[in-house]
């Protein structure tokens, strides 16, 4: 007991010394722990020691050419463009002042001769690399011939040389998000609505830049000083329910939508959404509004109904889908068979949520009598029946479900809960077994498997 | 013999042509030409880009596609190697013509060198005339007043 006693103390006072040593050591790595250090790279500035020569950003025209431009410039004003053309060709370009050369540019233009145009430009530039209008006028050419690099480095070059047309920004705003993304694109929008406040070009392109930017925040912002100054524009408020949604705010997205319907916007996507989102915030009677609007006033297609039906079954909305499917009533004729068949399957189904039974068997015949290889509603018609007792009818249509891929999984499992139903357990079994056989993934019928194995033998 | 002789150095005259073919009634080649050396040549040394009419007069739609874009674009490179401060200070100070040549944007650079050039010329021979006067007037001997140096 003594030398029990010792041991403890010693063993004590080791346990002491021990975490005395370590308690330095302990603190430390708490204190790493506390602090993490990341090392990046220093940023590099590039300092260009010659940015080069500087040249004349203007052209004007030669005192020799006073006479011919007070000429031309009459025969302008009574637009014979193509007599102006003519006389600026009996020079060689050298001759004509880069004024002038600019000028049989511009006429090229305005005649369509785009290549010539081009040319022209070209030959100045080489001339006047600093020229600023050149460079905008041929921006704008290869903008029209649908060469939008192009047209960007020469609006990229004007704003370079000191252009500060609101114009010039917003083209080289708009090329910048195309080609290079949001943010070459954001402080171009901002300079040319800066020169043109009112300009809705802008406006949309700024917002649109922010959007891509993922600049929410602001684009809010802009949209409520747009949306302020133009409260009557539809547009102005689907990007807000836009934005909204991006941000998942589902009440704010409505509410744009909503204004944006209100305000005549009945594009197909966007009732669509509107219904969505009410039947995902429970206003399933509003849903049902804009979804019989959307029917009535869009090309009908038998795929959107069954989308919405889909939705109000999820939701079990059966007054609803039934108020749906006797709207759309009317539009059943110009369907084709295959649709009419899923028209009058929804019929059946609605029917039957609805427990009205003798309406829900004509209209399984009826789409089953469209469309014999429908596979949902030989499924659904099977189960109508097994439910009423049926089971000889129920059987036969499951064992027609079978034969068709998309439902033979369902058609199985159906009929195997059918025999299962009778107390045919032999029956079950072989059907389960098939099932699994057939697929696999349904493991967890192994267990249904099991219990029906030993019922079996219990019965024997 | 000689007729074969004959007809021999004429084949071998006419492939002896080679890259420059002159098209039958032309005085000048209408093809096979480095038009863009044309233009440079023509600029630097001074002459009007209207040099390249004498080729679409002679050629006329014998000419080869591309030929007048060509020498345009060697003019103009050539154009900017002559119309300088130097070449018009040459020019003054050798009392030659200055070319109507340079294009609107160079005229003046090239004006003034020819204006400096001229007053370096009116320069050398005041102080030619003042030392030709008090040579005059000390002795005999001495160098006419309408030669001088460097042909002044």
């Amino acid at each position: 007991m003594k030398l029990g006693f010792l041991k403890r103390i010693y063993g004590d006072i080791g346990l002491a010394l021990w975490l005395l040593l370590l308690s330095p050591f302990t603190q430390h790595v708490h204190a790493a722990m506390d602090e993490f250090e990341i090392e990046v790279a220093k940023p590099i500035f590039v300092l260009p020691q010659f940015t080069g020569e500087y040249q004349e950003r203007e052209a004007s025209i030669a005192p020799e050419e006073y006479e011919m431009a007070e000429r031309l410039r009459s025969l302008l004003d009574s637009e014979q463009k193509e007599d102006v053309l003519a006389e600026l060709e009996t020079f060689y370009d050298i001759e004509l002042s880069p004024a002038m050369q600019t000028l049989k540019a511009q006429i090229y233009f305005s005649l369509n001769k785009y290549p010539e145009a081009e040319n022209t430009y070209l030959a100045i530039l080489k001339r006047k690399p600093q020229f600023v209008r050149a460079h905008t006028d041929l921006a704008q050419l290869y903008l029209l011939t649908e060469k939008p690099l192009l047209a960007r480095k020469h609006f990229a070059r004007a704003v370079e040389y000191g252009s500060n047309e609101a114009i010039v920004h917003g083209q080289l705003a708009y090329l910048n998000l195309t080609q290079h993304g949001p943010f070459s694109a954001i402080s171009e929008y901002q300079q040319a609505m800066a020169l043109e406040p009112e300009n809705r070009q802008w406006q949309q392109g700024l917002l649109a830049a922010l959007y891509q930017a993922r600049m929410y925040a602001a684009a809010d912002a802009l949209l409520g000083e747009l949306l302020a100054r133009y409260p009557k524009e539809a547009e102005l408020w689907l990007s807000r329910a836009t934005l909204a949604l991006r941000q998942d705010d589902s009440t704010g997205a409505l509410a744009g939508l909503e204004m944006a319907i209100l305000l005549g916007d009945l594009s197909e996507t966007n009732l669509r959404a509107a219904a969505q989102l009410h039947l995902q915030l429970h206003s399933y009677d509003r849903a049902l509004v804009l979804l019989k609007t959307h029917l009535q006033n869009t090309h009908f297609k038998m795929a959107t109904l069954h989308e919405y039906l889909n939705w109000m079954a999820q939701a079990k909305m059966w007054s609803h889908a039934e108020a749906l499917l006797a709207s759309a009533q009317t539009r059943v004729a110009e369907m084709s068979v295959m649709d009419q068949s899923l028209y009058y399957l929804h019929r059946g189904r609605v029917s039957v949520a609805l427990e009205k039974d003798a309406q829900a068997q004509e209209a399984f015949e009826k789409s089953l009598e469209l469309n014999p290889s429908n596979g949902q509603a030989l499924l659904s018609y099977a189960d109508f029946n097994a439910k009423h007792e049926r089971l000889v009818k129920a059987e036969l249509l499951y064992i027609r479900a079978e034969a068709i891929e998309s439902s033979e999984k369902e058609a199985l499992l159906g009929r195997s809960q059918l025999y299962i139903d009778m107390q045919d357990y032999a029956a079950a079994l072989i059907h389960l077994k098939n099932a699994y056989n057939k697929f696999p993934e349904l493991f967890d019928l192994l267990d249904n498997i099991h219990i029906i194995e030993n019922i079996i033998r219990a019965q024997k | 013999m000689i007729k074969v002789i004959v007809s021999l150095v004429a084949t071998f005259a006419l492939v002896s042509c080679g890259g420059n073919v002159k098209q039958s009634g032309s005085k000048y080649p209408c093809s096979g030409v480095d038009w863009a050396v044309l233009g440079y040549d023509t600029a630097v040394a001074g002459k009007p880009v209207r040099f390249f009419d004498r080729y679409k007069s002679s050629c006329g739609t014998r000419l080869e596609a591309g030929a007048l874009t060509q020498y345009q674009d060697g003019y103009v490179k050539g154009v900017v190697v002559f119309c300088t401060f130097d070449k018009g200070y040459e020019l003054g100070a050798e009392n030659k013509k200055l070319p109507e040549v340079c294009p609107f944007e160079l005229s003046q650079n090239i004006k003034k060198g020819y204006g400096e050039g001229q007053r370096y010329r009116e320069d050398v021979i005041k102080k030619l005339k003042r030392s030709t006067e008090s040579l005059e007037g000390g002795g005999v001997g001495q160098p006419s007043p309408d030669t001088g140096v460097n042909g002044f």
